[in-house]
This record gives C-alpha cells, structure tokens and sequence, in this order.
C-alpha cells in the first residue's frame, strides 16, 4: 500500500484564483485519511489532483513509487493507472446500465477475463449485500443501495488506494450512521489507503486515522484526528472541530493568568506566553464546569437555555454578554435565569494571538509543514 | 520554455483536440460563407448599377444600406416589413413553445392516455410543408375577398371572416406556430424526462399547487430548452417566406424575407443579402439574449447518477377531458390537412368532390395523354425519376441525420466541457450561425465555394459528397442544440467514474455518454433527417440531374398546376418519415419511446 | 417504323428544311457538321426554366438517340446557377431555356458566358426580331373576368378601370416583388406613359393628375392604393376569378392566359379581356440559349432546331397563351396567334427595362404596404 506524497502542489484558475496553494501533505500507507475543511476549501480539487482528474498547475503528487504528475518533467499519468478507485459524491452510476453492468463496466474496459470478472464482482457484491440487485437499473435503488453499488464498482478494480468525495452526504442520518460503520470496517478488512473528503468535522473525527484540514486552499493541519482536537494548530482548526462548537473567550494574558469577565485561570508553567491584552482561549463545552456557589477564579454567568440530551445536560449561559455552551453530566440541577459560575477545566490550553495562531497549543508541529 | 512545454502537451484533452478541429472547420464552412454575403451588400451587381448613378459592376458602395435604413422610403422598404417580422416571430415563437410545451409536459409528466400515438403524431405537422397549413387555413376561413370558393367556415356557418382573421399577421402567426410547435414539443420534452421527479415531490410535499410547482420548479429547469426553442423558432421565422407571402398577400403586410426574395427575383442581390444580413443580426442578438439570460443557470445538472423514480401527476378527473381536447386538436392540425391532401390525389380532376371523380390515377395510372391532369405522366408509385428521386432524398437524409446527429454530439462535447472558455462561446456561436442564414443565400455561396478547387478540397460540383455538406453545415445548429443541452444534463462525474476505469475516449463517448442520452441525440438527428426531406431552395442551385431529390422534382408539377403529383409527394414523404421514426425509436430501444412518453 | 428509320427519315427531312431554308450549300454542309458532330458527343444537359422541356427532350431523344437530360429551374435559380457555374469554370450545362431575358442577357449573355445560335428552322421562318435572341416561345399574361357575373360583355375597358371605385379590393395580382417578369413589363408602363396618360384621358375625359413621375409609377401607386390584392399564384388568382357562384367574384391581372386550360376541366367562369386599352397584358420570350463553352455543342444546336419545329413544340401547343414563333404553328382552339397579340399587347424594351426595372419594384414596394 503506497503512501501519496504531494509537494508544493497549487492549482490556480487564472493569476489571482487559488483552489489550492502550496499544497505539502505525505499521506501515510495504509491510513484513513480525511481531507476536511469548509466547502470551498480545496479539498475536493486536491482529491480530484490525486485521482487524476484535474491537473495541478504546479507542484508534484506521488503515489507510491509512481510520479503520478510532474509539470516539470510534463508528466501526468492517467488516471487508471494510478491504481486508485474514486466513489463520487453523487455516485455517478450509469442510469442506463443495470447495477451488474455498473459493476463490470471497469472490468471489461481492461479486458478482465470473464471468469475472474464474474468471481470478483460476485465477491463484491456479496461483501456489501447487493447481490440481490444485480439486475436492477440503477433508479429503482435506494439511497443507500446506489451507495452501496457505488462503492462496489470501485472495490471490484482492487484499488489500493479509495478516494471518497462526500460519499454519506446524500443519505439520511440513519443510513449515515450504518455507513460510518460499514467505512471503517472496509477499511480495516482491505488495509487500503483511503482518502475521504467531507466538510463534516464529526465524521473526520469518527472515521480516520489522520485529519487533513484545509481552509482557502491552504493546509492547517495534519495530525490524527483526537490530536487536532485537542492541540488545535489554529483558531480556525479549534473552531471547527468539535461538536458543539468550541466557546470562544476574548480575554488578556497577564503573569501567566488568562482573565476574561472575572474568569481566571492559571495557564501551566510549561506554556506561559508572554502578556498580551488580547488573546483568545479555547474552551470546549466539556471543559466547563457550573457551580452554584462562588469561588475564586469562577465567572459569574446566567442560564439562558436548557438543553437535556438524555444522558448529558448541555446549558447554554451567558457570561459577560456573551454566549457560553456547557456540558454538565452531574451536578445541580439548573433553572432557566439562575445564576451560576463558571469554572474552566482545560485538559488542554487551547490559546490563540489575534491572528489566530496557536500561542501555546499543541505540543506537536503540524506534519508535513 | 519546457514547463510551457508541458502545459499544452498535458492540456491536450480530446475537448481541447476536438475544439481546435471544429474552429477551423467551421470557420471555412460558416464565416467564409457569411464574410462572402456581407461583402455582397457592398458590391454593385448588374442590374444594380442603373439606380447608382455613375457606377460600374463590381464597385464598392454604401448604397444598399443607405436605401434600406436612410432613404426617404426606407420605413416601406424596411422598417416595416422589419415590424411586421418581428411581430410574427416573436408571437408565433411563444404561441409554438405554449403548445410545445404544455403537449411535452402532458405527454412526459402525467398519466395521460394514448401518449404514444401523440408522441408520434405530434411531430408530422413539421413533416408537412408549412404551406400546407396556411392552404388549410385558407381553405377554413377565407371570405370573399379572395374570390373562389367560400371557405367551409363560411359555408357552414353563415358568417363571413372578418379579414383581419382570415388573412394577415393572426393567421401567419397561427399557422407558424401550428408548424413549429413540434420543436418546442421535442426539445422541451427531452429536458423534462430529464429532471429529477424528486424535485417536484419534494415541492408537492411542502404543499405547493401543481401549478405552483410547474411555475417555480419545472420551468426554471427546462428554461434553457424553452430558450433554445424560442431561438430555434424565431429564427426560423424570421427567414421564412411562403406562408407570410400567401397569407399575407391578400392583406398586404409584408415581411423582411420579401424584400429578401423581391430583390434576388429582381437581381439586386446587394439589396437581397442585406435584408438576410439584417435577419442573421436579429438572430445573433437573440443568441446574445440567450446567451446573458441563460448563461449563468447553465450549469444544472439533472443526469447526477443518482437516479430516482419518475413519477406521472396523475390528471385525475381531467385525465380524459385532457385527451380528447390534446386528440382533437392533433386532429385539427395534422389529420385535416393531412387528409386534404390525401382527397386531392385521388380526385381526378381537382375540385369535384365525387365518386365519380375518384380515381388512383395520379398513383398507379399509367402514362396517359386522355386521363386526368399530367399528361403523359405515370403514377406516382410507377414513375420511376419520381421514385429515384425519392430514394435519392432519403438517402440524403439519412446520410446527414447521422453525420450531423455525431457531429452534434462531438461539437456539443466540445462546447460543454469547455464552459467558461472563449473556444466554447465561439464553437456554440459559430454552430449556430448557418441556422440564421437564409438558405437561398446560402446555397447560391455554397454554389460559387466548392465549384472549383479550392487548396486541399477538390471540385465538388454535383456531387453528391455536396449536397451532404450544404444541408450539414445547414442543419448542425439542431444537432449541436440537442448535444450540448445532452451533454449538459449528464454531470461530468458520469464521465469520469469510466476515466477512472481506463475508459478512452471512444469508449467513454460509445458507452456512457451517448447511450446516456440517445434520446435527446436522436431529437437532435430527427429535425435534420426531417428538414432534408423538405429541403428545396438550399438544393435547387446544386443538385443534378443524378442527384435529384423529392422536392427539386416536384417543382415540374407544381408549377404546371398538378397538384396531384405535388401532394402526393409530400404525403409520401409524410408517411416514410413518420414510418422510420417511429421504426427507429423501436429499434434504439425502450427508452426513447419513454422519452417521448410513448 | 424502327428507331433508326425514323431517325434517318428524321435526319432527311431536317437537312431538307435546312437546304431549303437557306439555299446555300455552304449553310447545308456546316448543318451536317453539327448532326455528326451531335452523334459523337452524347448526352445533352440542359437547364430549363419550363417543365415541358423535359417532354420535347423524350421526344427528341426517342427520334435521333440523343439523351437529353433537363434540369428544371426556377427563373432566377436558373440565371444565378448558370452565372456561377460559368463564372467558376464549371461547364457542364449546353443549352439554356431561360425566362426574365432582361436579367439573363445582363448576366449570362452580356458575360459571354452563353451566346446565341440561330438553328436552320429558325433561320428560314421566324421574324428577324424573333432570332435574337432565339425565341423557344412567347408566354401572355391577361386581364380576366368572371362570365357569370358579366355573361355579356367583356366589363373592362382600360387598365385604368383597375383604380376606380368599383374595383377597390376587388383585382388580384401575383406579387409583382416576387415576379421578374412583371417588374419588366412594367417598365413598358414607364417607358410609355404618354400612352398610358392618354387611355386615361381617353377613359375618363380628363388629364391624369400625377404624383409620381410618370403614368407607369402613377399607374402602380394608385392600382396599390385601390386596395389590390396580391397573389402568390397564378393557379390561385385564375380560380379565385373563374369559380362558379360568385356574388363579387375577383378580376385578374397578368396571370398567365395558358392557365385558361384547366378551364373547361374545373368548370371555371373566366375569360380574358381583349378590349382593355391600351395592352391587353404583356407578353413575354422564352429564350434558347448555347452556352459559350459547350461540350455538347452539336447536339444542343440539334435540340434548338428540334424545338423550332412544329414537332419539337408540341408539348406547348397543347394549351393557350403559348405561342412559337414558328409562324406555321397553328393557335390552339379558341385562342389567336402570336401575331394578333403582338399587335394587342405590350411587351418591354430590354435595354430600359434593365435600367427601370428597380425603380419599379421600388415603387411597388413602397406602396404595397398598407
């Protein structure tokens, strides 16, 4: 299984346009790697680079051994001899074709032998459960089932490397939940490379082993997914990971303390920046803590919302004028008005300058920059 | 230098190719000819020179566009008729797309019966010439004023047409519309079997009225077809000549194809061609309109490869009331006229409506100096120039049907794939300009190009290889219409899943792309096949006697007055294309009979 | 008789006429010349704007074994098709049979492109005037009325009756924008105004009042603003004139008189005027013509004498208002010969016509509009 190298790649519409810019990512053997980022952030493009399908207009990708494209030395490989498998958003199944036709389509186009055709598309369809439909056309499919063909007709080429554009995006949330699943155990059962591409953070989060995340073309960063969750290299990257979204607190730095609105904490001795009277802090809903009684260093806040999700209490307060979201397994039970106090319980400092960057955030640099 | 290198050797994409190969053969086939008809509108030709004082056959002038647009007459000469235009294109356009459509939209999108048999039924008024109906019109609804016979409305009724219905701009504009609808029925048809009936639903599910939802969801969808069948329309209406000139007659409203056809009749082609320059003009900005109304909205996806089942609006209580108004009106414009023309070949002498009079005669007869009207001429079905020439028309026609059918689908390719660049834009335009350049012009330049050769190409003077390119380049915009809007609605994604394959080119065109959308292609292929049939004034100039055809052979029996023979033709005509329609529907499979609701 | 006996006996009586017809030897051994010159050169093609060219073709070629094949054009179709294969070195066509002579003789005989040949028949019997160019045959076009509503008498007495009162909306007439040889015949109006101004004068007892340059244009204005009404047919306006149970039937100007042949097979009630001053119509040549670089030359010199002869023009003398010039053919039933209305009838000047003819479409078209 080859790892997939792209160096300096950009793909420019005109002079001034980037869809993607300088873009370095080694995309390790074997992994699940999700290219995650906002719509418009370049992930499909660079996808899309990697299959073939769109040319970079500088940098080199490799796959493996291959030089899959190099503008210097004019070389561009086609797409089906990169040995990838792309399942497309939409699934692009042929309407005219039934699913069996789908399947076998690739295969007759490189001249499969018969027999070997029939024994791995029964060994697809088999392995994702559609080897009821093989006759149908491809409209009479549900969701789920075109998803499933899709998928099928990538698998049965034996790639080593799968792209996934967005594949869950059509289905609803059941279905999405089944297929996370069912993702994942594909991965493990091929050990192929998988490329996946999503603007969902929780499925980044869920399903790979690497998060690439991308804003305006540009990579943020490259690390496992628990790893830029919790050491965000940027504001951006804090921001949008995370379910609900991270609360963000506009504060000052002073002697190794943050301050906002009567909040205090002590930031550890190993990261202390130096002060600043602007600075932003990181706090997840589950690092936060309500308490009835007042104490030092705790903010005092109001209850705006109620939100019971079952097994957790998610409460939305206001603090300073300014929205905070919590998530509470314990403790009191809270009435909507009532005053509480804050607390904040980083298991990670999660601090940002004005621009955005990280001022102490994770210990780890972002791979590949 | 060698990235520069790199860059085109790797942007050499089959769109690119293909593109480059289209430019420059249409630049040949379609600017050399238009750069030739405005250079016309510059010279003075022979019979010109008398009214330019002091100036020579051959001299450059002003004087053609000073008379049209600036002379103290210009507003007879021109604006007028340029009025009057106007007012029949536009109105029969919209007239033809509300029939088109509503026809399409029943037959496609609901649970009305018998849609097979309108599906066929609804393209024969295009079949038939156009002045069919403007004969049938007159034959309903003349009055005294043109003498004769009483029209049947009169003598049924009693009351006597006011002129301003029987003849002039209403009945123009109808009897248009009556012929054209058939355009706006295939195309508008082809792009409603292409929407998603998801969209409809989900819009019924939120509570929108069926109305609401053809208003707000299928219209925006379908509009660039509603677009492209306005322009196709328009522009044909702008150049044509027989049916205003017959209707219009007897009220006296002329349009600009009269002054066109006046001018080369009374050799003045630098006057003649300028009135064609200025419809091509009008042409081009509609494209133009087109072009910034639709451009934008262009990119609708509807093929995505997700498919979804289509579901019919049932018509409920309507579904027959519906059927029988769609079945009467089929009846009105296709049967009526149709058999008018049937009664006139079996009478033996025109006019008398006995049985006495019936006879085969003018089919199966034998040559006769004593019997009916073509003295010394066989039936039609034994006369054997007749029925060469028959085979020589279809053969015409299928020849350029399939050449321009795969054209339409490589230059629609072409164009789509290459959105947003100038090579698209300029391939769409220039594929589209021979629609607007009136084909009596446009034979007489095709005559004086390949007379004689011309670097690489050989003389193709009477050649059959002639006859094919002319009526190519002629009906190309029908086939490019039908690729692109093709092409357009199958996402790119359908393309590349079989790139990522390994798929060639070829292979890509052959097995997804085409078969994909056969039906919309094979739309684009039937209005070619259908309009060679009718071709006459773009051949006249270059058939032989070898490549005779249909309608260039007829021209003996119409202007002696045979009608017989005439209508016999056409209904001939009538009856193989709608046989091999409908035989190749069959034979290209379920789902163009499914296109076209059948 | 076999084909080769009829030819010979064909072939005989041919170099009779030619022998006699001029009385030299030298003319009789050059028309030899072209007859087995004609034998080695093989098929004929001949462009033409009249169907019934095929017809004396069929005959033709079934008497001396020389296929002709006819190309049927419509008038202006035939001159500009001509005019371009000639003007691009393209010479497949012999012979011409060719309308709208004004027009032709700019393009394609002024050219040098086609010239004239004047065949041993025609030679010996036609008029001079009839020679150059070689006429095939004369067409009229007529004023016609419905003899049902005017059983008695012919109601029309001068063409100016056309733009009175009583025959407002009521006269038809193909679209003179449309028809080449109207715009000529109407140039005759122009050059003849005085005449024209005088049948007025001699009609209604007072000069005309003019607006427009001359009576011709004056003629066109005010025939346009009586409220004409245009035609796109001949076949049409001859029904529309003739169909039986009429309370206002229309009147019929310049159609072609030989349409009076489906008269008795339609039963229509139509029947020309001869009194209207001061032309009964116009009438007007169809020409013969060789072209300057024949292949074929012989055997199309052969076909124009053919078509000289009483023979060759019989499948036009099978209706009116077609006339030879051969002055031995005899009028069809009913009808008069070309000399009477010759005499009856304008026809055009071709030099003015070529210089006026637009002034008269311009004329047309602007008052055609309502």
């Amino acid at each position: 299984m080859p790892a997939i190298k792209l160096d300096q790649v950009s793909r420019a519409y005109g002079k001034q346009v980037y869809a993607v810019r300088d873009l370095t990512l080694e995309i390790p053997d074997g992994s699940f790697t999700t290219l995650l980022g906002p719509s418009g952030c370049g992930k499909t493009t660079t996808l899309r680079m990697i299959a073939g399908l769109d040319m970079p207009t500088k940098g080199t990708i490799r796959i493996g051994d291959k030089l899959a494209f190099s503008l210097e030395e004019g070389k561009s490989l086609a797409p089906a001899k990169r040995g990838l498998g792309l399942v497309f958003q939409s699934y692009a199944l042929w309407p005219h074709l039934t699913v069996a036709k789908n399947i076998s389509f690739g295969l007759e186009v490189q001249k499969v032998p018969r027999a070997e055709a029939t024994r791995r598309i029964e060994q697809v369809a088999t392995a994702l459960q559609i080897d009821g439909l093989l006759g149908r056309y491809t409209s009479e499919l549900s969701g789920g089932q075109q998803q499933r063909v899709a998928i099928a007709r990538v698998l049965v080429m034996q790639p080593s490397v799968l792209l996934l554009d967005e594949p869950l995006s059509n289905l609803d949330a059941t279905l999405r939940m089944d297929m996370r699943a069912e993702l994942k155990r594909l991965h493990q059962e091929t050990g192929a490379t998988i490329i996946y591409v999503t603007h969902d953070q929780l499925e980044a989060l869920t399903m790979s082993t690497h998060i690439a995340l991308m804003q305006s073309g540009r990579l943020q960063q490259f690390a496992p997914p628990l790893e830029v969750y919790a050491h965000p290299a940027n504001q951006f990257a804090a921001d949008f990971l995370g379910n609900p979204r991270i609360n963000l607190l506009e504060g000052s730095v002073e002697r190794g303390h943050f301050k906002c609105a009567g909040l205090d904490l002590a930031l550890p001795d190993t990261v202390s920046p130096a002060d600043t009277p602007t600075a932003t802090l990181g706090l997840r809903a589950e690092e936060l803590r309500l308490h009835g009684a007042s104490g030092p260093g705790l903010a005092e806040a109001r209850v705006t919302t109620l939100l019971p999700t079952g097994s957790d209490w998610y409460y939305n307060v206001e603090l300073a004028g300014k929205s905070l979201i919590v998530r509470q397994n314990d403790g009191p039970q809270l009435r909507l008005g009532e005053t509480v106090h804050v607390e904040a319980r980083p298991e990670s400092i999660k601090l940002f300058a004005g621009d955005g960057r990280a001022l102490l955030a994770a210990p780890t640099v972002p791979m590949g920059s | 230098m060698r990235t520069l290198y790199s860059r085109i050797y790797l942007g050499l994409t089959p769109q690119r190719v293909l593109s480059i190969l289209f430019l420059i053969v249409l630049a040949y086939l379609v600017i050399v000819p238009l750069f030739l008809m405005l250079r016309e509108t510059f010279v003075v030709h022979p019979l010109e020179r008398f009214q330019i004082p002091g100036s020579q056959v051959g001299d450059l002038t002003w004087a053609h566009w000073q008379r049209n647009f600036f002379s103290e007459n210009a507003y007879a000469f021109f604006y007028r008729p340029l009025l009057n235009t106007l007012k029949i294109a536009i109105g029969f356009s919209l007239l033809a797309l509300l029939i088109g459509g509503t026809l399409a939209w029943l037959v496609v999108r609901t649970d009305l019966p018998m849609k097979g048999l309108i599906a066929n039924a609804a393209i024969i008024p295009y079949i038939m010439p156009s002045w069919t109906l403007a004969l049938a019109w007159i034959t309903l609804f003349k009055n005294q004023r043109i003498g004769g016979d009483q029209g049947i409305f009169t003598a049924l009724t009693g009351v006597a047409t006011p002129d301003w219905f029987a003849y002039g701009l209403i009945p123009i504009t109808i009897t248009l519309a009556l012929h054209y609808f058939p355009f706006g029925f295939m195309l508008i048809g082809g792009a409603l079997r292409n929407i998603d009936a998801q969209l409809e639903e989900s819009a019924e599910l939120l509570g929108a009225s069926r109305f609401t939802i053809l208003r707000r969801i299928v219209a925006p969808l379908v509009l660039p077809a509603i677009f492209s069948t306005f322009l196709l329309t328009f522009s044909r209406g702008l150049g044509t000549f027989g049916t205003p000139a017959f209707l219009g007659g007897p009220v006296r409203e002329f349009v600009l194809s009269t002054s066109l056809y006046a001018n080369l009749i009374g050799q003045r082609p630098g006057i003649g061609y300028l009135a064609a320059v200025v419809m091509i003009v009008l042409g081009v900005l509609v494209l133009y309109m087109d072009h910034k109304i639709i451009g934008t909205r262009r990119s609708f996806v509807t093929i995505s490869g997700k498919g979804a089942r289509a579901g019919l609006v049932a018509l409920g209580q309507w579904r027959w009331p519906v059927a029988a108004l769609v079945l009467g009106f089929i009846l009105a414009v296709i049967v009526v006229p149709l058999c008018a023309l049937v009664i006139d070949t079996v009478m033996l002498r025109p006019g008398i409506y006995s049985w006495d009079n019936f006879t085969l005669h003018y089919w199966i007869g034998d040559a006769s100096l004593t019997v009916g009207l073509g003295t010394g001429e066989p039936g039609i079905l034994r006369n054997s120039q007749l029925m060469s020439a028959l085979g020589n028309t279809m053969m015409l026609a299928v020849v350029v049907a399939l050449i321009t059918g795969i054209l339409g689908v490589l230059v629609g390719y072409a164009i789509v794939r290459m959105r947003g660049t100038w090579v698209s834009q300029a391939l769409d335009q220039m594929s589209f300009l021979p629609y607007l350049m009136p084909s009596i012009a446009l034979g007489a330049i095709f005559l004086a190009m390949f007379a004689v050769p011309r670097g690489p190409i050989p003389s193709l003077h009477g050649t059959f290889t002639l006859l094919v390119i002319v009526c190519t380049v002629s009906y190309l915009p029908y086939a490019v219409k039908a690729g692109v809007s093709a092409i357009r609605q199958v996402g790119p994604e359908l393309e590349e899943a079989a790139v990522m394959v390994g798929a060639s080119w070829w292979t890509r065109m052959r097995r997804i792309l085409i078969p994909v959308q056969k039906s919309t292609y094979f739309s684009g292929m039937l209005l070619p096949f259908i309009s060679v049939t009718r071709e006459l004034s773009l051949l006249i100039l270059l058939v032989t006697p070898a490549t005779q055809l249909a309608t260039t052979i007829t021209l003996r029996y119409t202007d002696r007055g045979w009608y017989p023979y005439t209508n016999g033709m056409v209904l001939l005509l009538v009856v193989i294309v709608v046989s091999s329609t409908i035989l190749s529907r069959r034979l290209m499979g379920t789902s163009i009979a499914k296109g076209l609701g059948g | 008789m076999g084909i080769k006996t009829r030819i010979r006996a064909w072939l005989a009586a041919g170099l009779t006429i030619g022998l006699l017809a001029t009385g030299s030897s030298a003319f009789a051994e050059d028309w030899a010349q072209v007859e087995a010159g004609a034998k080695e050169e093989g098929a004929l093609l001949v462009y033409s704007t009249t169907s019934r060219t095929a017809k004396a073709a069929e005959n033709f070629s079934a008497q001396t074994g020389i296929a002709v094949e006819v190309v049927r054009l419509g008038e202006q179709d035939l001159i500009q098709r001509a005019y371009q294969e000639a003007a691009s070195g393209v010479n497949d066509v012999d012979m011409i049979v060719v309308e709208d002579w004004v027009a032709a003789r700019e393009l394609l005989s002024n050219t040098g492109y086609f010239v004239n040949y004047v065949p041993p028949t025609a030679e010996k019997l036609f008029a001079e005037r009839h020679k150059n160019p070689l006429v095939l045959g004369f067409i009229n076009r007529v004023f016609g009325y419905n003899t049902d509503k005017h059983p008695d008498a012919d109601p029309l007495v001068s063409v100016w009756d056309l733009t009175t009162e009583e025959y407002k909306g009521r006269v038809m007439i193909r679209d003179v924008a449309i028809t080449g040889e109207h715009q000529n015949a109407l140039t005759e109006w122009v050059r003849r105004s005085d005449e024209l101004a005088a049948a007025y004068e001699k009609r209604f007892g007072k000069p005309l009042e003019m607006t427009e340059a001359n009576a011709g244009l004056e003629f066109i204005k005010r025939f346009l603003q009586n409220d004409a009404i245009i035609m796109t047919s001949d076949t049409k306006i001859t029904e529309a004139v003739g169909a039986p149970g009429q309370d206002n039937p229309p009147y019929g100007m310049f159609y072609v008189y030989s349409k009076h042949r489906d008269v008795p097979l339609q039963d229509l009630r139509v029947k020309e005027s001869r009194q209207i001053d001061p032309t009964l119509g116009y009438y007007y040549p169809i020409v013969l013509q060789l072209s300057a670089n024949a292949k074929h030359p012989n055997a199309a010199k052969m076909f124009m004498e053919y078509l000289g002869t009483l023979e060759g023009f019989a499948p036009w003398g099978d209706s009116p208002g077609v006339y030879s010039p051969n002055p031995n053919q005899v009028p069809f039933e009913g009808d008069m010969p070309l000399a009477w209305w010759e005499d009856h009838m304008w026809s055009y000047d071709l030099d003015f016509a070529a210089a006026n003819r637009g002034l008269v479409l311009d004329t047309w078209l602007k008052y055609a509009q309502r």
